[in-house]
């Protein structure tokens, strides 16, 4: 039953997710010399390295901090921020819905047009209409060899700084949807761009396949007609391949929402995170990390769940 | 024949034998793939340049000259000026060098310590196996980028952290690879056959195990090449990665960011390189695919 | 069999070759062929004879790379095939005439359940409501000798051996009722107690909807009990055609007799004797030889086989054969190379 593959997973997943939780743990415990010491620098006060020893717990020996660690974790607290001087929990709970914003709506987005795109290149490519279909392969490559820094500067400097289309800071007000739109909108486009190149190459790779097989032959040789057996039979098909990019994708769409956050100027995680490490802020860090880590196996968790339910031939 | 041949198959005389392409016999045909070809042709000048940058005239990356800022490009300077008058081609090629190098060193240190744990791990199983593959799925929770910035923040930046920042990034998917391509081997037939006549286990390992795993570690080398030179650009572009007054392309871009609208040259031009030389080196890894792995499906686009 | 209907097959003058200029694959070189409504005819080819591209050319399922020459017709249950929109020939695949293909195990598409795959050429040729699909689909899995018929319909492909799946791909194809069935190796992948089972069926379903049947194979063994002829096919020709009985008894083409004598009988065992074979292989369909395409191997090639064609030759038993030896060609021993 679907539901007893959910539990194996988790259970599978409990010592990954562990792993997870203790190396983040050690991210400060690993610090070069006295880790409060290395984060306050040279010029603190040693009642102030004394204060911030205590706040992370650093004297206690590993094992029984670790446990207060766990014991924090699962009460969520995720410690005070050294610069801001508010829990970390604070500050997460109005970055988060940002960065799952900008990372959900990019995976869509390029997942949509990836899979529109890679199935109508893949149409041509079995039509024998080679020119158009290399086009769009060869501008596949170079959006795919592209980092997303790249895309988004390119992308600021014609959008927001030459037409001025969209602009470049500004908060995000949940309630203003059209104002969040705006803001969101070369953000998510820029990231959007690369997962369209690459779900649209392996879609039109695998819609190709499926053409080929040999039940699209049948449907053919029953009357069905070229574009309904493409829809029916191949793009089903060539859709698996894709929903297991999805989990690696989202994976890519987490790192890229780092930098892009910080061209835009936006108040996500990503900037968050480097702010913190620029001004040496590990509470901040360690939480943001495991966040990351923790959104990350999630949703390959559903990816996986998803696959099965999408072929039949794989036990649930 | 034999006598359970079918009727019209009778006859036919094998003619066609097997044959396992020597080692120069694949390099040949791999120079003859046209990706690869093209992956080379446009990797290999930039590579050059930036390898024998030191000796070449383009001039002192660092030089600035206050009299010629932001100059667009032209015949005295092909990339144009930056803030502080520095000839933008000169920094971009000793930023080359400085990109390669990282993105080619972590490469390969993933991939040497991914082929080393990942063939352990799948031969010698059981709790070797559990130890090593539970730390690549802890660390594989995290993605890439996430593990630099994070080993940035803990060991600082400069040249030498970073190439370890992004190998860190790297082995865990690199052992993952090597694992199961030598649990693939494993089960092949011919193990047994090799079990069977007592070769001792290094030999196993050595002889039969390891070579068949390099070519497609080879290719994905290739892959993890380009993706370092680009994770290594992303930090650096934040800070966090190479910081001045060594160049990488990276913080050549960060320097140029605020005058992207005037001074795009500034930006544009290094990251028309990394783009170049992250195709290129795409280009390459699909080209060896094709001749290594002979089940390539890719019709159409040639 | 009534031989004053109309035919429900013709062919003629039918050339397919793939590729252009010098390198062209020339893989139908000229077959006639003409099919009464009920006839089952075998045609019998080993690989690279050019049958699979004829019986695609019988649906013009050719691919885009395909040409084919500007006389051949195709005519079948009254279409031209070879002229027809796409959209009409939509409609006449699976209605009038269907085919069915060799590989059971990945004819069936994997996601879809088999009721979803069985009813759906109904569904699209008679245009009936899903429940009343599922009723024929119902019928005609019981018309196949399928058991348990709404399990095999709520399944997928994979829960099915190979034998029900070419089973259910039968069903398929008979689903529009047509005049023309046509089975590329339909058995090749099954194992051998199988493919008795399924010649057996087909012959059956062919007598009970007076259904025209062309079975396309490599092995003659399976060929006796099905078809009425037999046309055996070599280098993309016919080079020998006629009623099943005669084929195998009197047959008169140096490549019949070779594929009959290498056959393998109970009898050869004893006598400590080789299992004969006919030696060389096909020639290449991009440099196929002026005369008989069979000459290099044949055994009793003269010299003009080399460098003239072979006519037609028709005999009284109904047989027709190209070879410049059909004539004195009455023996059934001939001198067959013994490696």
């Amino acid at each position: 039953m679907g539901g007893s593959y959910v539990l194996r997973r988790l259970y599978h997943l409990v010592p990954t997710l562990l792993g997870v939780i203790t190396l983040t743990f050690l991210v400060v415990r690993l610090l070069p010399g006295d880790p409060a010491l290395y984060i306050l620098g040279e010029n603190s006060t040693q009642a102030s390295v004394d204060a911030l020893r205590d706040q992370l717990n650093l004297g206690e020996p590993l094992p029984s901090a670790w446990l207060s660690y766990m014991g924090s974790l699962l009460t969520g607290d995720l410690g005070e921020s050294i610069a801001y001087r508010v829990p970390v929990s604070e500050i997460l709970s109005s970055v988060l819905p940002v960065t799952v914003a900008i990372a959900t709506s990019a995976l869509i987005l390029g997942t949509i047009l990836g899979v529109t795109i890679g199935a109508v290149a893949a149409h041509l490519a079995s039509r024998g209409r080679a020119g158009l279909d290399h086009a769009l392969t060869s501008t596949s490559i170079v959006l795919e060899g592209t980092p997303p820094f790249v895309v988004a500067l390119i992308a600021m400097l014609f959008f927001v700084l030459r037409l001025e289309w969209f602009p470049a800071v500004g908060v995000i007000d949940w309630g203003d949807v059209g104002g969040v739109v705006e803001r969101l909108a070369m953000p998510v486009g820029v990231l959007a761009i690369g997962e369209v190149a690459t779900i649209g190459r392996i879609t039109r790779t695998s819609t190709l396949d499926s053409l080929g097989n040999d039940y699209v032959r049948t449907a053919r040789a029953l009357g069905e007609s070229s574009v309904s057996a493409l829809t029916h039979h191949g793009l089903r098909n060539s859709l698996l391949p894709v929903i297991t990019m999805v989990g690696l994708s989202f994976g890519r769409l987490l790192g890229g929402t780092i930098v892009i956050e910080v061209i835009f100027s936006l108040p996500g995680m990503g900037s968050t995170l480097i702010d913190g490490i620029v001004g040496r802020d590990y509470p901040v860090i360690q939480a943001l990390v495991l966040v990351y880590a923790l959104l990350y196996v999630f949703v390959n968790l559903l990816t996986d769940v998803l696959y099965r339910l999408a072929d039949p031939r794989v036990e649930l | 024949m034999t006598a359970t041949a079918t009727p019209l198959d009778v006859g036919q005389a094998d003619t066609a034998t097997v044959e396992v392409p020597p080692r120069f016999d694949m390099a040949r045909r791999l120079l003859r793939t046209r990706r690869l070809q093209f992956g080379l042709a446009m990797l290999a000048p930039i590579a050059l340049l930036a390898l024998f940058e030191p000796l070449l005239p383009f001039g002192d990356s660092n030089a600035s000259n206050l009299q010629a800022r932001f100059l667009s490009p032209s015949l005295d300077h092909l990339f144009g000026t930056d803030a502080l008058g520095r000839d933008v081609l000169a920094r971009t090629v000793a930023g080359g060098r400085i990109s390669l190098v990282v993105g080619v060193a972590a490469a390969f240190a993933s991939v040497s310590i991914g082929i080393v744990l990942g063939t352990v791990a799948a031969y010698f199983g059981k709790w070797v196996d559990s130890t090593i593959s539970g730390l690549v799925n802890v660390l594989l929770a995290f993605p890439g980028l996430l593990i630099g910035l994070t080993a940035v923040a803990m060991f600082g930046a400069g040249v030498g952290q970073v190439i370890l920042a992004v190998s860190i990034a790297f082995t865990p998917r690199a052992i993952r690879l090597q694992r199961s391509l030598v649990l693939g081997i494993k089960s092949n037939p011919y193990m047994d056959a090799a079990r069977m006549v007592a070769a001792p286990t290094r030999w196993i390992l050595v002889r039969h195990i390891v070579p068949n795993t390099l070519s497609p570690m080879l290719v994905v080398a290739s892959i993890y090449t380009a993706n370092a030179i680009l994770i290594e650009a992303t930090m650096s572009f934040m800070g966090l990665g190479i910081v001045p007054p060594t160049p990488s392309w990276g913080n050549i871009i960060k320097d140029g960011e605020p005058y992207l609208r005037e001074s795009w040259w500034i930006s544009l031009m290094p990251a028309l390189l990394l783009i170049l030389v992250a195709i290129a080196l795409h280009l390459i890894a699909d080209g060896a695919r094709q001749v290594l792995d002979p089940t390539e499906h890719d019709r159409g686009a040639k | 069999m009534n031989s004053t209907d109309a035919p429900v097959g013709v062919v003629r003058d039918l050339h397919v070759s793939f590729g252009r200029g010098e390198r062209a694959v020339r893989a139908v070189n000229g077959v006639d062929l003409e099919l009464r409504p009920g006839e089952r005819l075998a045609i019998v080819g080993e690989s690279g004879s050019g049958k699979s591209v004829l019986s695609l050319s019988l649906l013009n399922l050719l691919p885009k790379s395909a040409t084919v020459g500007d006389t051949s017709v195709v005519e079948v249950a009254g279409n031209d095939m070879l002229h027809m929109s796409e959209s009409s020939l939509n409609g006449v695949r699976g209605s009038q005439v269907s085919l069915v293909f060799q590989d059971p195990m990945t004819s069936l598409d994997p996601v879809l359940r088999v009721g979803r795959q069985l009813e759906a050429p109904l569904r699209r040729h008679l245009g009936i409501s899903r429940a009343e699909a599922r009723q024929r689909a119902l019928k005609l899995l019981s018309e196949v000798r399928i058991p348990a018929a709404e399990r095999v319909l709520d399944s997928f492909p994979h829960e099915l051996s190979g034998g029900m799946r070419q089973r259910v791909l039968i069903a398929m194809a008979l689903s529009g009722d047509p005049e023309l069935l046509v089975a590329d190796e339909p058995t090749t992948a099954l194992d051998v107690t199988v493919q008795a089972q399924i010649i057996r069926l087909l012959t059956e379903l062919s007598e009970e909807r007076h259904t025209a049947m062309i079975l396309v194979t490599h092995d003659l063994g399976i060929v006796a009990r099905f078809a009425h002829r037999v046309a055996v096919m070599y280098a993309g020709r016919f080079v020998e055609e006629g009623p099943v009985d005669q084929i195998f008894q009197r047959p008169v083409h140096p490549y019949t007799q070779g594929l009959l004598a290498s056959i393998p009988r109970p009898d050869l065992r004893s006598s400590g004797a080789l299992l004969p074979q006919i030696v060389g292989t096909p020639p290449d369909p991009t440099a196929l030889p002026p005369g008989c395409s069979f000459e290099p191997r044949c055994p009793v090639a003269l010299e003009r086989c080399r460098t003239e064609a072979p006519p037609l030759v028709v005999l009284d038993s109904g047989q027709q054969a190209e070879c410049w030896r059909a004539g004195d060609a009455a023996t059934t021993e001939t001198a067959v190379a013994v490696s």
